[in-house]
């Protein structure tokens, strides 16, 4: 009898989604379904919603609470007090990170076997190619947030055989890009995340700056929806699978 | 003190509504009897009373509590209407410490190092708004010396959230500039309240210094006051009730400001009669505002410095101009 999970987490809510058996989760965050957010907004749509908040998990009285170690510190702290198996998730921020933490879920739901697969398809998907395209890439984000070495878009762009511009630039983890710096320099292509993940590409109603839309072309300027790369794991493979179509010339 | 006792009867009895409200108002629906039968020992829904409802709604009451009353006292010894915690910096700087202890680890180390640096934080503001405003704080010097202590400190906790390990810092800044009881235990409880209490304490015990005060610090003074003291007390005792409580759980805006004033008239003019009450309204009003957020059907909870933002400011400006008509 595998234990029975309530999740409380957005990141959190998809990986048991994925790693779970039907019946297993007790209920999932109220975010879990929403498309643009959510990689696993179908099956969420067959668990109960909640809020996450500690009162509703009681309720449920799981065997496991998975959640988040930062944005959900406080319930954690009061879930164990009250003696409830809690466990908290990281941002792990490379491959092998994501792939440890699915085996570490997956092991705690009882269900090893299926995230080994995951964990295999995970890291399948982040394989480096044989032919890399070479051209740079700018994930380019509300404010001029940017991704730079040692993140999971990072990771995600060179399994497209892309460079990183961010990186390039000296851009830490976490950092901005000025827009004057990216009109200076711009890359081969500038990635957008598309939040209404609709299927026709939205990129020129996202761009922030009539600056931006000067540069292209021969600037390219493509989408990878929200909800493929919000949060870390084995859906993330659809992030890279189009980055790889964008990469095509 | 014969005409306070009927206002402290009402207002005592409101805190108690508030909290069986508190009490009563989450998540999960509970029946009347469940929840009398979990607050007072058994049942199936004593975890869920006793450990979730009761700490949060003990926190809302002490956190309302202490920001009323910093705020009556702190309007006595400035002599100045506008003064509050939130207005002065004192709160911003409070979460400044706090976020400090949090995001460097010490609080990891060691527990009390939240409320000590959350207080220590409080303490250097309250002594620099003195500083900065004068004794006698004009409105214009002691709203501007706020603004300033506020925004730097908010500008520190920015700069701190950042520099910290913490790819959530946006999301943090909210609950730092806003505040919530949301998910508290009694763990939360235990490390802020004695510090609330003794910090109440020290401002309850200001009364009679601070009616004194109205009357000017000489005559303070000749009737035996000892004015530098009494300063030292009231900014020690918001130190450590308004460390505490945004400590625990984040700045929460005009509680101090919009409390003392609604209750002034009710009390007559003497300062020292007004800090009971605003104790008492500040935790009516806090735990009423927990009611709020929980019910409201958001899809995230609302933080708590939201419901008081939307009373507070339009009652803050609306202050600001009936003194520059006078």
């Amino acid at each position: 009898m595998p234990p029975r999970v309530v999740s409380i987490n957005l990141c959190a809510d998809q990986l048991v989604l994925a790693l779970a058996d039907p019946g297993q989760l007790l209920a999932v965050g109220r975010l879990a379904a929403d498309p643009t957010l959510s990689a696993m907004h179908r099956e969420a749509a067959a668990v109960p919603a909640i809020g996450g908040s500690a009162e509703e998990v009681l309720r449920l009285a799981p065997d496991l609470v998975v959640s988040g170690a930062a944005q959900q510190r406080k319930t954690n702290a009061l879930l164990r007090r009250m003696g409830f198996r809690v466990l908290a998730l990281g941002a792990p921020d490379d491959v092998e990170g994501v792939a440890a933490m699915i085996g570490e879920v997956a092991a705690a739901i009882g269900q090893s076997a299926r995230g080994e697969r995951l964990a295999i398809e995970l890291r399948a998907a982040f394989r480096a190619p044989t032919d890399p395209v070479g051209a740079a890439a700018l994930v380019w984000r509300p404010n001029g947030f940017v991704s730079g070495r040692g993140t999971l878009s990072d990771a995600a762009l060179r399994a497209a055989g892309l460079e990183n511009a961010a990186a390039l630039a000296g851009i830490g983890a976490w950092g901005t890009m000025p827009l004057e710096r990216l009109v200076t320099s711009p890359p081969d292509i500038l990635v957008l995340d598309d939040h209404m993940a609709v299927k026709s590409s939205r990129a020129q109603a996202l761009l922030v700056h009539p600056a931006l839309a000067r540069l292209a072309p021969p600037m390219r300027i493509g989408t990878v929806p929200t909800a493929d790369w919000l949060c870390p794991g084995p859906w993330m493979r659809a992030a890279v699978d189009r980055l790889r179509a964008l990469a095509e010339p | 003190m014969r005409r306070a006792a009927p206002l402290l009867a009402i207002l005592a009895s409101a805190v108690l509504v508030a909290a069986a409200a508190s009490l009563a108002v989450g998540y999960v629906p509970l029946p009347l009897a469940d929840l009398v039968a979990g607050l007072f020992g058994g049942g199936p829904a004593a975890p869920l009373v006793q450990e979730i409802r009761l700490p949060r709604t003990l926190l809302a009451l002490a956190v309302g509590a202490s920001l009323g009353l910093a705020g009556a006292a702190l309007q006595g010894l400035l002599r100045n209407p506008l003064a509050e915690p939130g207005v002065v910096g004192i709160s911003a700087s409070a979460g400044l410490g706090a976020v400090i202890a949090l995001y460097f680890g010490l609080a990891a180390a060691w527990p009390p190092a939240l409320p000590i640096l959350g207080m220590v934080g409080a303490g250097v503001a309250g002594v620099l708004v003195l500083l900065l405003a004068g004794r006698a704080a004009g409105v214009l010097s002691l709203v501007l010396a706020g603004v300033a202590v506020s925004s730097f400190a908010v500008a520190l906790t920015a700069l701190a959230l950042n520099l910290a390990p913490n790819p959530y810092a946006l999301s943090e800044m909210l609950f730092w500039l806003l505040g919530s009881v949301r998910d508290r235990s009694f763990d939360d409880l235990g490390y802020a309240a004695p510090f609330m209490i003794l910090g109440a304490a020290l401002l309850l015990t200001a009364g009679r210094g601070l009616d004194a005060l109205t009357l000017g610090e000489e005559t303070a003074a000749s009737l035996g006051v000892r004015v530098g003291a009494l300063r030292a007390q009231v900014v020690a005792g918001t130190a450590l009730a308004v460390g505490a409580a945004v400590s625990a759980a984040g700045s929460i805006g005009f509680v101090g400001l919009v409390v003392p004033h609604l209750l002034r008239p009710l009390c007559g003019h003497r300062p020292g009669r007004l800090l009971l009450p605003s104790a008492l309204g500040g935790a009516i009003l806090i735990a009423a505002a927990d009611v709020l957020v929980r019910l409201v059907p958001t899809r995230t909870e609302l933080h708590l410095g939201v419901v008081t933002a939307l009373v507070g400011a339009p009652f803050f400006l609306a202050l600001l101009a009936s003194l520059g008509r006078r």
